[in-house]
């Protein structure tokens, strides 16, 4: 699964990887491969903004049909409601494009970040502040 | 029985009119510095020392500390946890509870000022009754908190807060990178909190470690910004942590919440009692 998502994805690591400091309190985030991120576009199953991370449940599909709902990590509802968010910004059914740093293991898992996170049209899931 | 419990109701009858006829309310805060604030920490998230690179952050570890460090960053470079003990939702402890992760309310009492840590829910108590370290207190995470007022510029008001912090239980590190602690857990924290000369809404906390896993006490200054408007917000540790222990190994709960490798290659746990 993790290669055939690998193959389709894109790779932006050498960009990436000056931004990808991923949120550090509770946990290292060594699990997550930040020096290989990938992207990974899907329909959400679940938004659990909860504590003390706040995950996104992505079903990802593959380019033969086959799928995975992901569980992927994002910062703490603390840190993102100072960025305006809150649990009603993405709701399931929306659909994504994430660039995320894999689970190292190659489990459908991974970390992300508010500034690599869209709604597959492009649109911001929540518009910067002024 | 009546009897008896009338003679307990009496009993505490008098001693809250004891208690209420020597405490005052409100408390006269004339003398105190005004920090009765949320604050924000400046620096990097996370990071104990804000002023060094996240892996060499200036320990004066021992030797076997040094070899336990190393040996935790071998261990997180395959995705594990290393000496950080805090991803089960163990709470921080001191010194890591000054990290600042996300803001921190502080509540200055004449006799007691508590901070209000949002990570994770956590609180610091900081006596200034003039209390003595007590004998038999049972170790915590958080230690047993002494402080003292100081008037330094001699205008007849506090502008210093010295905290000695002892009794502690652990694990402990000091923060993400698994930085650790002496497993003897006889560390004493001492803290200068003060506000910056520079800057009259940063507060400054100049902590002092001495523990057995360092060869001297190591001192490191941390900044926090006053917050005028300040934001609340909830954030208990056990709501939903997908990073789970089992023997000596981390792994992750996937999204349908079945078990997750969260190593590279790494094996399942010991599953002999699944019959």
């Amino acid at each position: 699964m993790r290669s055939r998502t690998q193959t389709a994805a894109l790779l932006t690591a050498g960009i990436l990887l000056a931004t990808s400091g991923a949120v550090w309190g509770h946990h290292s985030f060594a699990m997550f491969d930040q020096e290989h991120p990938i992207e990974v576009v899907g329909t959400v199953t679940e938004f659990r903004y909860s504590s003390p991370h706040v995950y996104i449940l992505l079903d990802v599909k593959a380019q033969d049909g086959a799928g995975a709902v992901w569980l992927l990590e994002g910062s703490s509802p603390s840190l993102l409601l100072r960025d305006g968010w809150n649990g009603s910004s993405i709701k399931p059914g929306d659909e994504l494009r994430m660039t995320i740093d894999p689970l190292r293991s190659g489990a459908p898992g991974g970390a992300w970040q508010v500034t690599r996170i869209k709604f597959k049209d492009g649109r911001p899931i929540v518009a910067p502040k002024q | 029985m009546r009897y008896r419990s009338l003679l307990g109701v009496a009993a505490l009858v008098g001693t809250l009119a004891a208690s209420t006829a020597a405490a005052q309310w409100p408390p006269d805060l004339s003398k105190f510095p005004d920090w009765n604030y949320q604050w924000y920490r400046v620096g990097p998230i996370g990071q104990y020392n804000p002023a060094t690179p996240r892996n060499n952050q200036g320990a004066p570890l021992t030797p076997e500390y040094q070899k336990i460090f190393e040996d935790n960053i071998e261990d997180v470079k395959q995705g594990g946890q290393g000496t950080d003990p805090t991803y089960t939702c163990l709470p921080d402890g001191m010194p890591r509870l000054m990290n600042g992760i996300f803001p921190m309310e502080i509540i200055v009492t004449p006799k007691m000022t508590y901070f209000l840590i949002e990570y994770l829910m956590q609180q610091r108590r900081i006596y200034t009754d003039g209390r003595t370290m007590p004998a038999d207190a049972e170790p915590s995470f958080g230690g047993y908190s002494i402080g003292t007022w100081l008037d330094t510029d001699g205008d007849g008001k506090y502008d210093e807060l010295r905290v000695e912090t002892r009794n502690f239980k652990g694990p402990r590190a000091y923060d993400p990178s698994g930085l650790p602690l002496h497993k003897d857990n006889k560390t004493v924290v001492q803290e200068r909190f003060y506000i910056s000369k520079d800057n009259p809404d940063h507060l400054l906390d100049e902590i002092t470690t001495t523990d057995n896993a360092l060869t001297r006490p190591w001192t490191v200054v941390k900044t926090f910004r006053r917050e005028r408007n300040a934001i609340f917000s909830e954030g208990y540790c056990a709501v939903d942590n997908p990073h789970v222990k089992i023997g000596n190994e981390n792994y992750m709960l996937g999204a349908d919440g079945l078990l997750m490798p969260a190593k590279k290659g790494q094996k399942p746990p010991d599953l002999r009692y699944f019959k």
